[in-house]
């Protein structure tokens, strides 16, 4: 059996690198004794498939995988079992059995929602650089690649954008495998388009949700039900 | 307070490389309340947390102190160069993982000393906790630093900034020591120096406070001569003598970050007495203890369970000597597998025995097999009494592609006593058997895909080994041998690594070096130096001027080839070897005859048993201790 598991990455162990959470997830669980099904061949490690990788730093209460099981666990015990054997910081916020057949998650996921904390921004220059970015046509930043850094149009790839609070925004971006934003590019490209936000820097940045995204319609929906 | 620094650090964390090793928080690690216990002890490895959290001893001794109730042990780790830079713009102090509260306010700063080349992080480590890097200016407000380790059995390069070295096993005297400093502190805590007078006079401990040195006019040593009445001439060591009488951490605590052996570790036995005459670790910790089967079973499946590792490593330090391995290793393997668990031995000997031992093991990945001739011909194996043939290194390596590995790695020494060009060749010789043979077990077409890394070291003579008498090949010579090496590897298969030889140099230094090295350590620190034993940071030149402004002729402690008759700056820091036979054993290496294992053979006398009451201890599978057997007269 398939559970699909939503998780969460808070406080310190943000600071937990893609791998490490893997490895600090798997770990959790073999602890909890749950049975977990592994791969057959040379090296054999648990069935576990992550929706998408989450940056070092970044927290999250969004983070979702599928973990494949031997045998039928209740997804609430599962849930308390789990949370049992994690360490602080990581957390099990919700299993369900996962939805038959689909194609994986990594190849559904492609919009992640984001809540940006920016500290040293006059909140006046902040919501005007919001509206701004939403008239605005195109916002063109400087992407650090493996091969340099190149001019790149991010207005496409961001869907929404509110502030929601003092130095507090909300941010909904593209992300997988057909492209993805850095939320540190947002705050570039808010920063290009009001000169209040020169100093402002983007102190926390937590992942609110995954989801799949429809390029027409623009209709989300959850990993839940995918 | 804790808070507060907790959240300073915390700010610096997004702007430094690998921020997981400072954030703790990982799992079995003991948080205690600090208004409960008595005395605080701060574990201060000095290197990076992912070199610290590897070390089977740290974890031990974190098990052992925080099993008392009145006291606990909290982590800290020397911070990488980026860390160290923001904690002083920031003002931040070293800081323990568990509770964020700095290093300075604990009652016991405690350094394990694995490697000479950690010694600058030591006084880096000092530094950013605030506290003064000389014992002597320390006081009663200060903490109590201690080290321990196998450096320990020459710590006098780093006398001047310890208040006590522990020499041995430490499960014991750790103890002893939080014994007595308690009983000092609940006595008033008078004088600082009536605390190290206690501690002087536990076995193992070493106040290097309390003795005075005197040269000779050519800079060699005349006299160590301790200045405290009571203390000893002569420090012995602390001898853990029945390993299964004292407790394993089954809950070690689990990193969240990658670090170097990232796996569960039981210790099978401890000490080594294949006499290999370079090796430091077999000679100060004599003699074999092993821990029973039934007991490594046990802890290895408790700590499979309380771990969730996916791999779990027997270690000792030759694992493949371990009198029940085949049947130990075979049972654990056989039951780990199920849970997705590799069974691990990260030493084994160079035979065919010990590769099928490893074959074994590793039934699921066959990646490379390391063997460790240590020595190219069998002339210089007989040397260093690394009692190997070349038929078994043949053996071996047919061994090792017959059980399906395609890449061998061989390790060497280079600038072994009495070694000639000759011996160099040897070693490049047995790279081409590697592929010979792989030639003849997997045909034309399949041995291209081997792959085979000879790897080659340079020779450190240590203290307590036969070669203490040793110098070291200059460094031009070394590097002048390691590329006479290269000339005879023309293959493509055979990838050919040597070791910065400047590196050994100075650990050569350190190894071998009395008080007076200590202000050229101090002067490299303040130079600059860090992380030395890694290759991104160590800088020869610093340590060259570092050494010319403090005074050290390093020739004069690496490339001197010293006397029967000298003192050393080690002597009167005991692991238990007599000097006679040290001196008997030297000769017997220039004469290339080799002694046998007193594990199986005879017993040469090498005077630890004696010295410290302390028997050879094998523990085949059902063996029955003598508390059993007592139990069992009596029941009967």
């Amino acid at each position: 059996m398939q559970l699909r598991i939503r998780l969460a990455k808070v406080g310190l162990a943000r600071f937990l690198s893609h791998l490490d959470l893997q490895r600090t997830v798997e770990r959790g669980l073999r602890r909890a004794g749950l049975p977990l099904a592994f791969t057959q061949g040379f090296n054999p490690h648990p069935r576990i498939s992550y929706a998408s990788a989450l940056a070092t730093g970044t927290s999250s209460e969004g983070e979702f995988l599928d973990v494949d099981l031997t045998e039928p666990v209740d997804p609430a015990e599962f849930l308390a079992r789990a949370n049992q054997h994690l360490p602080q910081g990581v957390r099990v916020l919700e299993a369900r059995p996962a939805p038959g057949e689909g194609d994986s998650l990594m190849a559904q996921i492609n919009a992640a929602a984001y809540r940006l904390t920016v500290e040293g921004a006059d909140q006046a220059a902040l919501e005007a650089a919001v509206a701004a970015f939403l008239a605005a046509r195109e916002v063109v930043v400087a992407r650090e690649g493996r091969t340099g850094t190149r001019p790149v149009d991010i207005r496409p790839q961001v869907y929404e954008l509110a502030v929601t609070g003092p130095g507090e925004l909300r941010a909904l971006v593209q992300t997988g495998s057909q492209g993805n934003l850095k939320p540190e590019e947002v705050l570039a490209g808010l920063a290009q388009l009001a000169p209040g936000l020169a100093g402002a820097e983007l102190t926390l940045t937590h992942r609110l949700m995954l989801y799949r995204r429809d390029p027409e319609t623009g209709v989300l929906t959850e990993p839940w039900s995918l | 307070m804790a808070e507060a620094l907790r959240d300073r650090i915390e700010r610096l964390l997004p702007r430094v490389s690998k921020p997981a090793r400072y954030t703790g928080g990982e799992w079995n690690a003991v948080v205690k309340d600090h208004s409960k216990v008595d005395l605080k002890v701060a574990w201060t490895f000095p290197d990076a947390y992912e070199v610290g959290m590897s070390h089977l001893g740290s974890l031990i001794m974190y098990h052992q102190i925080n099993r008392r109730a009145d006291a606990c042990c909290e982590r800290a780790y020397a911070p990488w160069t980026d860390m160290e830079a923001a904690m002083r713009a920031e003002g931040i102090p070293l800081f323990t993982l568990e509770s964020w509260t700095p290093v300075s306010e604990f009652d016991i700063i405690a350094f394990p000393l694995l490697y000479e080349l950690t010694y600058t992080n030591l006084l880096t480590c000092l530094d950013l906790a605030g506290v003064p890097l000389f014992a002597a200016e320390r006081t009663e407000a200060h903490p109590l630093v201690i080290a321990g380790g196998p450096c320990a059995f020459n710590c006098e390069p780093l006398a001047p900034f310890l208040d006590v070295a522990v020499l041995g096993d430490g499960e014991e005297v750790i103890h002893q020591i939080l014994d007595a400093y308690k009983a000092w502190r609940d006595g008033g805590r008078k004088d600082r120096r009536e605390l190290l007078r206690r501690l002087a006079s536990i076995t193992g401990c070493y106040v290097p406070g309390f003795y005075a040195v005197t040269y000779n006019p050519d800079g060699t040593i005349k006299e160590y001569r301790p200045t405290e009445p009571g203390v000893p001439a002569v420090v012995d060591r602390a001898t853990v003598k029945d390993l299964d009488a004292i407790d394993f951490p089954t809950r070690p605590v689990v990193p969240n970050t990658q670090i170097v052996f990232d796996r569960a570790q039981v210790e099978v036995f401890r000490g080594c007495t294949r006499g290999c005459r370079f090796c430091h670790a077999g000679y100060i910790s004599r003699p074999v203890r092993e821990r029973s089967p039934e007991l490594v079973q046990k802890l290895a499946r408790e700590m499979v369970r309380n771990t969730g590792y996916s791999e779990l490593s027997l270690v000792s330090l030759s694992t493949a000597d371990y009198t029940d391995v085949q049947s130990t290793v075979g049972r654990l393997s056989d039951e780990l597998q199920c849970q997705g668990v590799n069974v691990t031995l990260p030493s084994t000997r160079v035979d065919a025995f010990s590769v099928a031992v490893a074959d074994a093991v590793s039934k699921v990945r066959k990646g490379s097999i390391t063997l460790a001739p240590e020595g190219g011909s069998a002339r210089i194996r007989r040397v260093i009494n690394k009692t190997v043939s070349d038929r078994d290194i043949r053996d071996a390596m047919r061994a090792a592609f017959r059980s399906g590995y395609r890449a061998v790695k061989l390790y060497f020494i280079l600038g072994l006593p009495t070694e000639t060009d000759a011996d160099l060749e040897a070693i490049a010789e047995k790279g081409h058997w590697a592929l010979e043979i792989a030639e003849e077990e997997l045909g034309r077409q399949e041995a291209r895909k081997v792959r085979v890394t000879i790897s080659v070291s340079v020779f450190v003579p240590k203290p307590h080994t036969p070669f203490q008498f040793e110098p070291q090949v200059t460094l031009a010579e070394a590097r002048r041998r390691q590329q006479y090496i290269k000339r005879f590897l023309k293959d493509r298969r055979i990838e050919y690594k040597y070791h910065e030889a400047d590196v050994s140099h100075i650990e050569a230094l350190l190894s071998l070096g009395d008080r007076r090295v200590a202000n050229a350590i101090l002067r490299a620190w303040q130079m600059g130096a860090r992380f030395d034993g890694w290759n991104e940071h160590f800088d020869y030149n610093l340590w060259l001027r570092a050494c010319e402004e403090a005074g050290v002729d390093i020739a004069f402690y690496t490339y001197r080839k010293k006397g029967y008759g000298e003192r050393f700056a080690w002597d009167h820091l005991s692991p238990g070897l007599s000097r006679e036979w040290l001196i008997d054993d030297h000769r017997r290496a220039m004469a290339e005859v080799e002694v046998e294992d007193c594990r199986w053979e005879n017993c040469d006398l090498c005077g630890v048993c004696m010295s410290y009451n302390v028997l050879p201890t094998l523990k085949p599978a059902g063996f029955v201790g003598e508390d059993e057997l007592a139990v069992t007269d009596s029941a009967g």
